[in-house]
């Protein structure tokens, strides 16, 4: 039996051969690494290397064990859309010019593997961070000044979800003296500290308001490619950390159903269409959230199988917003308007994108969304339940109708470009496939699933309850079109505290802190000064310093002071080329000898006298 | 052009007075398992997409009052911080 390898290796070291590569081996290559990939994990899930979860791939940390072989049906369903989903995205990619995308690309879907197949936090940790820094680059690699900016931001989000990730980790290991990564018990007190921690960090990963506004804001501003990698993994990983850790808390199911409602919210008043998918994505993952949050089967199912398709149709939007990036140059709606005139495959391919993600009968999200609603109706949720059928037709809304209609149709803006290079159209078409496939035929979906799957999708209720939803909702836009009008504006969200706090807190630093430590610092400097000159000539010094007192003392007895004039002179003599009064040479060799006498006796003694 | 947008409206409307029988139909026929009482409701699931998206838009053009600010907003900021600095030097 062979060694595991580590889907998320050939990644990872595979990024490494990119920059040697050119023409059309690099893109040989480049498609063939989510290949390889992708049969590693047909042979791990036959069992070509030995009965999962592994034993080996483990590596000794102090007193702890590092776990990197973890696979179960959970971390294999993530795995095995991580791959496919690359394989669509990098033959996407392929028209990226700068290699270092392709290379921070491969690393970020290289650790993202490498934190669903982790066993335990300390390894999880340290993929998260390699994932939120080589995604960093995705965004920065668009070079324009914007992006830079949002990078930075992105950044340090990023690294405060990182430390407080760390913080619960470390206070978690000190509390139950292990790392391995299982469910967290529910509960409420200090003592479950280390959990709420670990579910801050893995919050902040997977964009649950108020510490989501790092998606809103960089994943619009990444390259036309990279913003189609971002969609998919770092939320994705963040669900399925969710999945694993925290089924079955109850706060995720509220969390859930909010963050559904406030992605459609902030996806109706934007104008720039990646940011409409970028809230779209907090909206779909909200779905997932609650989905962990009921934690029956049924609902771990539906958010395992939700997050499989969601990265297809999803990735598909994004691919096809890219395409309109990269043809146009232009992102926002004002800007854009009917395309469909000259980019039909693009918009044909938007529109498989939209019907799937409004769970419209035939398409994916059909055969999957609809298990997390049915888990909530099980679970007897009421209310929960008709947010969740609310944010299904505001979904039809803002991603359905909304993105492709102003990208697409609406006022025809005078763009005229044609379709995207080959390889955009293939990766497109490869989504769009899977997406009618596993709306059609979801058995392959449902064979994977953590879970037994006894859920049969296509009944007629269902199908006839989801068709008078999704087309009342469209009528709904149709009839509030005028009020839907596009404008060039932003919308403010939760980061802009954040922003202003962070503005003014360096003015602070860089006006009234740097003034007043420009006070003490003159202060300082006259006190060294003062023994600057002191130490010049202090015999003269000393006898100054005396008359002045003295002057000072007397002043009022008798104003003209003799002593004071005396002082006078002296400063003046002080300061001129000769100094007055000298001790001679011989003063300091006499010091001099002091000091050795009294350190030879020292020497001597030691020992004798005293140790 | 206009012909056919009127055409569209039209299979539009039909395919919503569609929706609207079949659902009648099915929740006379079908009692399943529902949960919830109003499942129950003729129509339910077009109206509450109908009110819902409804709801979802007024929601946000209101909160829009305040949120929509115009693009160039965070430059701005930006740089009346900057002009404040080089004041103060």
């Amino acid at each position: 039996m062979a060694e595991w390898l580590h889907p998320g290796l050939i990644f990872l070291l595979g990024a490494l051969l990119i920059p040697i590569l050119r023409g059309k081996v690099k893109s040989a290559y480049l498609i063939s690494l989510p290949i390889f990939a992708f049969i590693d994990l047909l042979l791990t899930t036959k069992g070509v290397f030995g009965d999962i979860p592994f034993a080996t791939l483990r590596l000794k940390f102090g007193d702890y064990t590092l776990i990197f072989g973890r696979v179960d049906n959970l971390s294999l369903v993530f795995g095995y859309i991580f791959v496919i989903a690359c394989l669509c995205m990098i033959i996407y990619a392929l028209n990226e010019r700068k290699d270092g995308i392709f290379v921070s690309a491969f690393i970020y879907v290289g650790s993202a593997i490498g934190v669903v197949f982790a066993g335990d936090l300390i390894s999880l940790y340290i993929f998260w961070e390699i994932m939120a820094f080589s995604s960093l680059f995705l965004i920065w690699y668009r070079g324009t000044e914007e992006a830079h900016k949002a990078g930075f931001r992105y950044i340090l989000w990023h690294l405060f979800g990182g430390c407080v990730l760390l913080a619960g980790i470390i206070m978690y290991a000190q509390a139950t003296g292990s790392i391995v990564f299982n469910a967290f018990t529910w509960g409420l007190g200090w003592d479950y500290l280390p959990s709420y921690l670990i579910l801050l960090g893995f919050s902040l990963n997977a964009a649950v308001p108020p510490i989501h506004a790092w998606l809103s804001d960089a994943y619009p501003e990444a390259t036309y490619s990279g913003g189609v990698f971002l969609s998919a993994f770092t939320t994705k990983t963040a669900v399925y950390t969710m999945l694993r850790g925290f089924p079955g808390w109850h706060i995720l199911i509220y969390l859930g159903a909010m963050m559904t409602i406030y992605g459609i919210i902030y996806a109706l008043l934007e104008n720039d269409s990646r940011r409409i998918l970028a809230y779209s994505i907090i909206n779909q993952v909200g779905f997932m959230i609650a989905g962990a949050g009921v934690g029956t089967p049924l609902a771990i199912n539906g958010a395992a199988a939700h997050a499989f398709c969601h990265i297809l149709y999803k990735g598909l939007l994004w691919m096809s917003a890219g395409s309109v990036l990269y043809m146009t140059g232009r992102t926002k709606c004002t800007d854009l308007g009917g395309l469909y005139k000259t980019m039909p495959l693009t918009t044909a391919f938007c529109m498989v994108g939209a019907l799937s993600i409004s769970a419209f009968p035939l398409f994916s999200g059909f055969t999957s969304k609809s298990m997390t609603i049915e888990a909530v109706a099980e679970a007897h949720l009421g209310i929960v339940w008709l947010v969740l059928i609310a944010a299904s037709a505001g979904v039809f809304l803002h991603a359905g109708i909304k993105f492709p209609y102003f990208v697409f149709f609406a006022k025809d803006s005078g763009i005229r470009v044609r379709d995207p290079p080959l390889n955009q159209i293939v990766g497109m078409g490869i989504a769009s496939f899977l997406c009618i496939f596993l709306g059609v035929y979801p058995v392959p979906l449902y064979a994977i699933l953590p879970y037994h799957v006894d859920f049969t999708p296509y009944t007629l209720p269902h199908v006839v309850e989801t068709l008078s939803l999704l087309s009342f909702s469209g009528l709904a836009f149709f009839l509030c079109l005028p009020l839907l009008k596009r404008t060039q504006t932003i919308s403010l969200d939760t980061d802009w505290l954040f922003r202003v706090l962070g503005m003014r807190f360096i003015w602070f630093c860089e006006r009234p802190l740097i003034t007043f430590a420009e006070i003490i610092d003159g202060a300082l400097r006259k006190i060294a000064d003062f023994f600057a000159w002191f130490a010049n000539n202090p015999a003269v010094a000393s006898r100054m310093l005396v008359a002045l007192t003295g002057a000072i003392v007397f002043k009022p007895f008798n104003p003209l002071n003799e002593k004071y004039k005396r002082d006078l002179d002296e400063l003046k003599r002080v300061y001129s080329d000769e100094v007055v009064h000298r001790m001679g040479i011989g003063t300091g060799v006499l010091l001099a000898l002091i000091f050795f006498t009294l350190y030879l006796f020292i020497y001597l003694s030691y020992g004798v006298l005293w140790r | 052009m206009r012909v056919e947008k009127g055409m569209l409206f039209c299979i539009f409307y039909i395919c919503l007075a569609f929706c609207a029988f079949a659902e009648m139909i099915v929740e006379m026929h079908y009692s399943d398992y529902t949960p919830f009482w109003w499942q129950k409701i003729p129509f339910f699931y077009a109206i509450s997409g109908f009110l819902s998206c409804i709801l979802l838009i007024l929601v946000a053009k209101g909160l829009g009052h305040w949120l929509k600010k115009e693009e160039d907003y965070w430059k701005k900021r930006e740089s009346l911080l900057k002009r404040e600095e080089s004041h103060g030097e």
